[in-house]
């Protein structure tokens, strides 16, 4: 060892020895570095000073000093070297005599060690032995007898002494405790005195327990109760530094601590630096990564080799490392059973490849069915198709429908994963192409809900449906419902609602009669009652049936919430309306109490206007004696607006369209912009939405700013409809107002929402929301929802078009306009629903009719509606979104001699076609 | 003091196909070992896990959800149980005696 090293050594122990000053100073100062060497046990610079001062002073001092480096040296020999420590004390006897006495014991110690105790326990066997002696060999032994199994069978004691007995059962409890779990109590009936030489081994018998009961604290504690210098001592340390996870210098304890499992720093090292290279994601180093990383987990934790394959596998696959020359360095392929594909479908959703995970999901479904994981059928299999839904519904529709078109043609399978895989696995390929079901989402909800008919997998089935065009997909969901869990009145519920929107009143009805069968008091079910019933006189009104409207009225007021909230309006506007009808002065219910019920004039009026233009007695006759709004009186801003939000709000409840009433426009946009502070959200919301169907959007725009200013949860909901009110030419901003409004309304989970975004997306720009927001690249979708919501806030004025350019010029991205000016269709932009045959188009009746020339009268509207909506829209929407020009429609087809249909939609190809073959007109 | 893992399957040492039966005889194997008396912060977490597992939808998930192929490598490993090899009497005696 180099002087340099030493230093460093030295400075190690907290000591500073100088170099050789024994040469130069006293004898006294030469002891005193030979002996601090020693304490330090830097043995062999010890011996080379005290060589060095015996060799200067020659006294007996120095020789008993160089005797005792000797000595402490050839002790520090491992029992491995007892041949070179005993050519050693030979040496030291041969030049010094004197040292006989010493080098005696030390001989003794060092055959214990090498598990020689013939010699030390003669003398122990012998009862004239004096206790001195006898208490010195005892001390030998505790410090030095680490072969239990020589001292055992040490034939020099008879085997019924004390000692040989405790041997035998030191090693008869560890081979117990370092092979099963034991408890602490099994260990105390050992014949272990504290006064024992082999009393250190309970310490170390408790300690070894403990770790392996993962008692930890408790293994730090037996372990220090073992004595320092007692021969089991080092595996007491061992054990410290394995719960510490803390390196071992010793090679065999090292050895020891990787065989009993304690000790994986250089796989996690290795670990660490594959880590990097996958980061890195360079093949070279990964693969020379793995290589070492496999190696030393075969070695360190063999158990966990081939989940770690797995996992290198998957992150290699991602990366796009080539297989073959991983698997060399994997030393084969990994296994690719079920957990191989949870792992990798896993990992394809990390890496936002959802149609992919999909595909993986399906192997990883297949795989642990195989492996009886679980049993098919079952909800583990229904929480798979769940994961599927989740994953597919991460698409939006037209991402969807493209994906189902090319996927199925583009994947060639994962068959190529079950090559080089053992027999059991090879038989798990699938033959053929892949069944791509899962791009189906009404599959997959079907088979979600038959493996487990969990009332929220069809209420997220039905929520689905809701927000697909058309209305066959919900109706699909809700009769699967129903059929599954008969007992479930939400189904029921949907099922009227949906009927009653189509105005199929009759099987509303029938399926509300099976709710209140279920549920009489569920508010949906008393809600669809209510809605029902109003919609059954609106239809007698328009048949001007008064009689049958007398009964309804009665049924409606029979209801046990008809006089909640603004209802009792309901029956007492019904009631003046017949009145009105009726010209009969005695049963006519005085307009008096159609404002008592609303205790405000302006409401009254408001809802009587939509009542009787929903049963098409909205004539001048009708509406002659309703009062009209006039300037807001001091102190009475917001009262208008108050009053046509609560009127429409009432009208949401019963099912009733209750738009703004004609020439009321100027005077609410006046009261509306006076009174921005007075107004609630809902009155804000519902205010947008009747001026949106009135066309009236400089309405909707104050009023979505209005709204804007009550901030979080309402944001999303206001920015649709500021988006919505916005005109054309501010394409830009309806871009930004969507995009916000849809990350939003996501982050609040609101799928509903989030169509009706979508859908007002495409509708009015072509947009595909999620692309091209924000507009600068750089900035984050976070950080630009923000600014969208400040800027739209701020902006209180509606935009007017102040171009040099005419306003015409402005390009309208619907449908329409841009197949007029034969543009490119825009980017992820189709005609709306056109793959949905079951959808009846707007137009099919009329498109289809042989037999019937249109009116001009009829086409003029349907001009209109396609110019504004495109040519192929779902007439629910229409009648949702435009019920103005819906009621235009009906009412040009009535007059023309088309049937009544009141509010309903036009009709739609199937049912047409059911009455043809009925032979129906 | 037991090895932190957020997999109740590993805490309470059952594979991945354990049926209820075999989890409940994992759960009161654990409790015995780790008594709240003498390891309460083990209890806890075995209490934890087999409360996880004892709910059929949870364990659902667990089977979903158990492994993160996004997880760095040497965490993983860390997450890992250290299953302490019973590898009887013979490496301690001879590490002993080679010390």
């Amino acid at each position: 060892m180099s002087r340099r090293r030493n230093r460093k050594k030295n400075r190690a122990y907290g000591r500073t020895v100088e170099a050789s000053p024994a040469v130069r100073g006293s004898f006294e100062e030469g002891a005193a570095l030979v002996s601090g060497l020693l304490e330090a046990r830097q043995l062999k610079q010890a011996l080379e000073e005290a060589k060095s001062l015996h060799r200067r002073e020659s006294s007996p001092s120095s020789e008993s000093l160089l005797i005792e480096a000797y000595l402490a040296k050839v002790d520090a020999f491992s029992p491995s070297m007892a041949t070179e420590a005993a050519a050693l004390l030979d040496l030291v006897e041969g030049r010094h005599p004197q040292a006989r006495t010493r080098t005696a014991r030390l001989r003794l110690r060092l055959a214990a060690r090498a598990g020689r105790f013939e010699d030390l326990l003669r003398t122990l066997a012998d009862d004239s032995t004096p206790k001195e002696v006898r208490e010195d060999i005892e001390r030998m032994i505790r410090e030095d007898a680490t072969d239990l199994d020589a001292l055992a069978a040490c034939p020099s004691l008879p085997p019924e002494h004390a000692l040989r007995v405790a041997a035998s059962e030191v090693l008869r409890a560890l081979s117990t405790v370092t092979s099963e779990p034991i408890e602490d109590e099994s260990l105390s009936g050992l014949p272990l005195s504290r006064r024992s030489p082999l009393a250190p081994w309970k310490f170390l018998l408790r300690a070894i327990g403990c770790f392996y009961r993962e008692e930890d604290e408790a293994v730090e504690e037996l372990a220090a109760a073992i004595e320092p210098g007692a021969a089991p001592a080092p595996l007491g340390r061992a054990l410290v530094a394995m719960v510490k996870g803390e390196r071992l210098e010793s090679p065999a304890l090292r050895s020891l601590a990787t065989s009993v499992g304690g000790d994986v720093r250089s796989l996690r090292e290795a670990l660490v630096e594959l880590d990097r290279a996958f980061e890195r994601e360079n093949p070279r180093p990964i693969r020379e990564a793995t290589r070492t990383a496999i190696r030393l987990c075969r070695t360190e934790r063999p158990e966990l080799a081939e989940s770690l394959k797995q996992r290198i596998s998957v992150k290699a696959f991602i990366l796009g490392v080539p297989a073959e020359k991983l698997q060399a360095t994997l030393g084969g392929p990994s296994l690719h059973d079920a957990r191989f594909w949870r792992l990798l479908a896993h990992a394809l959703e990390g890496d936002g490849d959802a149609v992919l995970a999909c595909a993986a999901w399906e192997e990883f479904r297949r795989n642990a069915l195989e492996e009886r994981w679980f049993e098919a059928g079952g909800p583990e299999e229904a929480a798979i198709y769940s994961k599927m839904i989740g994953l597919m519904l991460r698409l939006d529709r037209e991402s969807r429908r493209k994906v189902k078109e090319h996927f199925p043609r583009a994947f060639p399978g994962f068959g190529a994963f079950y090559v080089d895989q053992p027999e059991a696995i090879r038989a798990r390929a699938p033959p053929g192409r892949p069944d791509a079901y899962f791009l189906d989402l009404e599959t997959l909800f079907e088979r979600c809900a038959e493996c487990d008919p969990d009332p929220e997998t069809f209420r997220q089935w039905l929520s689905w449906g809701k927000t697909e065009p058309g209305w066959k997909s919900a109706e699909r969901a809700a009769l699967a419902w129903s059929r599954a869990r008969p007992e479930d009145a939400a189904p029921l519920v949907h099922l009227a609602f949906a009927c009653e929107a189509r105005s199929a009143l009759k099987k509303a009805i029938s399926f509300l009669e099976r709710a209140e069968k279920l549920d009489r008091l569920h508010p949906d079910v008393r809600r669809a009652r209510r809605r029902l019933l109003t919609a059954t006189a609106v239809r007698h009104f328009q048949s001007r049936n008064l009689g049958l409207v007398s009964k309804d009225i009665a049924e409606i007021e029979r209801l046990s919430d008809a006089e909640e909230g603004d209802r009792p309006a309901l029956t007492a506007a019904l009631g003046w309306l017949r009145g009105a009808l009726a010209g009969n002065g005695e049963e006519r219910v005085p307009y008096d109490a159609v404002t008592r019920a609303f205790e405000d004039e302006m409401a009254a009026s408001c809802f009587l206007h939509g009542l009787a233009e929903a049963s098409k007695l909205g004539g001048p006759l009708f509406m002659a004696p309703l009062p009209s709004p006039a300037s807001p009186a001091q102190g009475e801003a917001g009262r208008l607006s108050k009053a046509i939000a609560r009127a429409a709000a009432l009208g949401v409840d019963v099912g009733l369209s209750i738009p703004i009433p004609r020439g009321w426009e100027d005077p609410l946009r006046r009261d509306l912009e006076s009174s921005s502070a007075r107004l609630e959200p809902r009155e804000l919301r519902m205010l947008a939405e009747v001026a949106l169907g009135r066309e009236e959007n400089e309405i909707a725009y104050v009023a979505s700013g209005h709204g804007l200013s009550h901030g979080e949860p309402h944001t999303a909901r206001f920015l649709l409809l500021r988006a919505e009110s916005l005109p054309p030419w501010e394409s830009d901003r309806i871009r930004d107002c969507l995009s916000a409004a849809v990350e939003l309304a996501r982050g609040h989970r609101d799928m509903e929402l989030v169509a009706s975004i979508v859908d007002a997306g495409r509708f009015r720009t072509g947009l595909r929301l999620g692309f091209g927001f924000p507009s600068d690249a750089a900035a984050s979708a976070e950080k630009a929802i923000p600014d969208v919501v400040k800027r739209e806030r701020e902006d209180k004025a509606f935009p007017r078009w102040s171009g040099s350019v005419p306003e015409p010029l402005v390009e309208c991205q619907c449908d329409f306009c841009r197949r007029e000016r034969r543009a490119e269709t825009a980017p992820f932009q189709r005609p709306l629903f056109e793959d949905d045959e079951d959808e009846g188009l707007v137009f099919d009746e009329l498109d289809d009719s042989e037999d019937e020339e249109i009116p001009p009268e009829v086409l003029g509207v349907l001009l209109e509606m396609e110019k504004k909506y495109g040519p192929s829209v779902d007439p629910e929407f229409i009648a949702r979104k435009d019920p103005a020009i819906a009621l235009r429609l009906a009412e040009a087809l009535e007059r023309s001699g088309f049937r009544n249909r009141g509010n309903e939609p036009p009709p739609r190809r199937k049912r047409r076609s059911k009455r043809k073959r009925k032979g129906k007109p | 003091m037991m090895v932190e893992n957020s997999d109740p399957r590993a805490v309470l040492g059952v594979s991945v196909t354990a049926g209820p039966e075999e989890i409940r005889a994992a759960y009161l194997e654990a409790v015995k070992r780790h008594s709240p008396d003498r390891d309460p912060e083990a209890f806890e977490r075995i209490r934890d896990a087999y409360e996880a597992l004892r709910d059929p939808k949870r364990r659902i998930q667990l089977v979903l959800l158990a492994e993160d192929p996004r997880t760095p490598l040497a965490e993983w490993l860390d997450a890992q149980t250290k299953k302490r090899r019973f590898v009887g009497p013979r490496p301690w005696l001879d590490a002993l005696r080679k010390t």
